[in-house]
């Protein structure tokens, strides 16, 4: 007691510079001071660190003193600060979690970057980078998506390096020769006296794992290896029942969810009618919407688990990302 | 069970190995027999030394109890291969969407399976449970590339 803000407040104000130069200090400001994690009555100079540290591991330089000028301070952990940062916007280098696309979609998110035989690739969906199968080798990926203002040759990040083709679900047969086969042998069939009839579908396709394509940049200069909002990866984990999870994308920006389910087989819809069939995907509440496919996965301690793809009102679809990984050939 | 007896009592030409017990390079459990120069009658395992008698037993043991566990494991599948086992025919019920493997609230598994929408006549039809596991159903909504 007995100290008066404004006090302080002068005390801060000569003093900022020297705090803010601190490695580990990004805010200073005036507080109450927390000890044990009480609040006491006692005013206080209060820096917000990026990492609170053991006093041994601060050179003496980076140490903020107990007291300055006979205030004391305060030290609380906030990590690092951001801008809320626009995720739809034109970025160079580019991070995760902002617009991407084919030039022939809308747009989606570019999920992360990532390696493969040493080289730099941007990850996401095939319905993203490669307009679900419809799109050729090296055509050329916008950044942002067409969606949000991006066009040739201005926006041109990457070209379209490989992608898993998506398998869709068998749907009636279109082809007259098939049902026309059909019909002639169902006559047959009723003339003989059998019941058993024939049906023209096409072949019942193939459950898929992943929705996942990689771009290569032009230059490996426009490689910004963070997500925005979240910071750089630290490596990969396995997504399990009840895991907290995040993502960053282009629509919802940083959501938080938690895996509600496991292992789960879900027909997923691609417009026109078409439908796919997939298996072995992690099931989360709804932490997305249209324009955040691409997105990457991520656990608490920054772990990539997986790439988001599909959703509905309630609920979100993320492919494992040892899948995606395993099918692409790539790494971290 | 009986083919793991007959190979340690009678196989002599299985490679030189260390004893999983006692450590010293053996042809199984003749090879306990000869370095002993036991002539007890009788089957050639149990004319051992005791301590090399008693690794035997103790392997006997070891390998009938992981006999009985793989048994126990075929009388009750795990959630995922029951899971996977009635898929195609939960997927072909009008209105489901997606079968899964979550948690109830009290924390057992379960197998929840997705409607597109509230589908009484499907919520009817649904087992309440898949040999022994529970089945709930959940309204998700039709799912969407996004």
């Amino acid at each position: 007691m007995g100290i008066d803000i404004a006090a302080t407040k002068n005390v801060l104000r000569d003093r900022r510079p020297q705090l803010l130069a601190r490695g580990n200090v990004v805010a200073t400001g005036v507080g109450y001071k927390v000890t044990k994690g009480k609040k006491t009555p006692d005013l206080s100079i209060v820096c917000s660190v990026v990492k609170k540290l053991p006093l041994v591991q601060l050179s003496k330089k980076d140490m903020v003193p107990p007291t300055m000028d006979g205030i004391p301070t305060d030290v609380i952990e906030t990590g690092y600060i951001y801008a809320l940062q626009s995720h739809t916007a034109r970025y160079r280098p580019a991070p995760g979690g902002v617009s991407i696309g084919h030039r022939d979609i809308t747009a989606g998110t570019l999920g992360c970057w990532v390696k493969k035989n040493g080289q730099f690739f941007i990850l996401s969906n095939n319905h993203v980078l490669a307009n679900s199968n419809a799109a050729q080798i090296g055509d050329p990926i916008l950044q942002p998506g067409p969606y949000d203002g991006g066009s040739l040759p201005g926006d041109h990040i990457a070209n379209l390096s490989e992608f898993i083709p998506i398998s869709f679900t068998d749907t009636p047969s279109t082809c007259p020769f098939a049902s026309g086969v059909a019909g002639i042998l169902n006559g047959i069939a009723s003339i003989l006296g059998s019941d058993a009839r024939l049906k023209a579908v096409r072949a019942r396709a193939q459950e898929n794992l992943v929705d996942a394509a990689i771009a290569r940049p032009l230059s490996d200069q426009d490689v910004k290896n963070d997500i925005l909002e979240i910071g750089a990866l630290n490596g990969v984990a396995h997504g399990e029942l009840g895991m907290a999870i995040k993502k960053s994308g282009r629509t919802t920006a940083l959501t938080t969810g938690e895996i509600q389910q496991v292992d789960v087989t879900v027909a997923v819809q691609y417009g026109e009618g078409r439908t796919a069939l997939f298996t072995d995907q992690l099931l989360a509440g709804a932490m997305s919407q249209g324009g955040d496919s691409g997105s990457a996965v991520l656990e608490n301690s920054n772990k990539l688990v997986g790439l988001l793809f599909a959703g509905s009102d309630t609920t979100t679809i993320i492919n494992r990302i040892e899948n995606v990984f395993s099918a692409l050939g790539l790494s971290l | 069970m009986s083919f793991l007896l007959l190979d340690l009592v009678y196989d002599r030409n299985v490679p030189r190995k260390p004893c999983l017990i006692c450590g010293r390079q053996v042809h199984g459990a003749k090879g306990h027999n000869i370095k002993n120069g036991n002539t007890l009658p009788g089957s050639p395992a149990l004319q051992a030394g005791s301590f090399h008698r008693l690794c035997l037993v103790i392997l006997l043991l070891w390998i009938s109890s992981g006999q009985v566990y793989c048994e126990d494991q075929k009388m009750s599948p795990t959630i995922q291969e029951v899971k996977a086992k009635y898929t195609d025919h939960l997927l072909a019920m009008p209105g489901v969407v997606s079968v899964g493997i979550g948690r109830n609230p009290d924390g057992t598994l379960v197998i929840i399976v997705g409607l597109d929408g509230p589908r009484p006549d499907t919520v009817r039809q649904l087992p309440k449970e898949l040999e022994g596991f529970p089945v709930r159903a959940e309204v998700t909504g039709p799912v969407r590339a996004q």
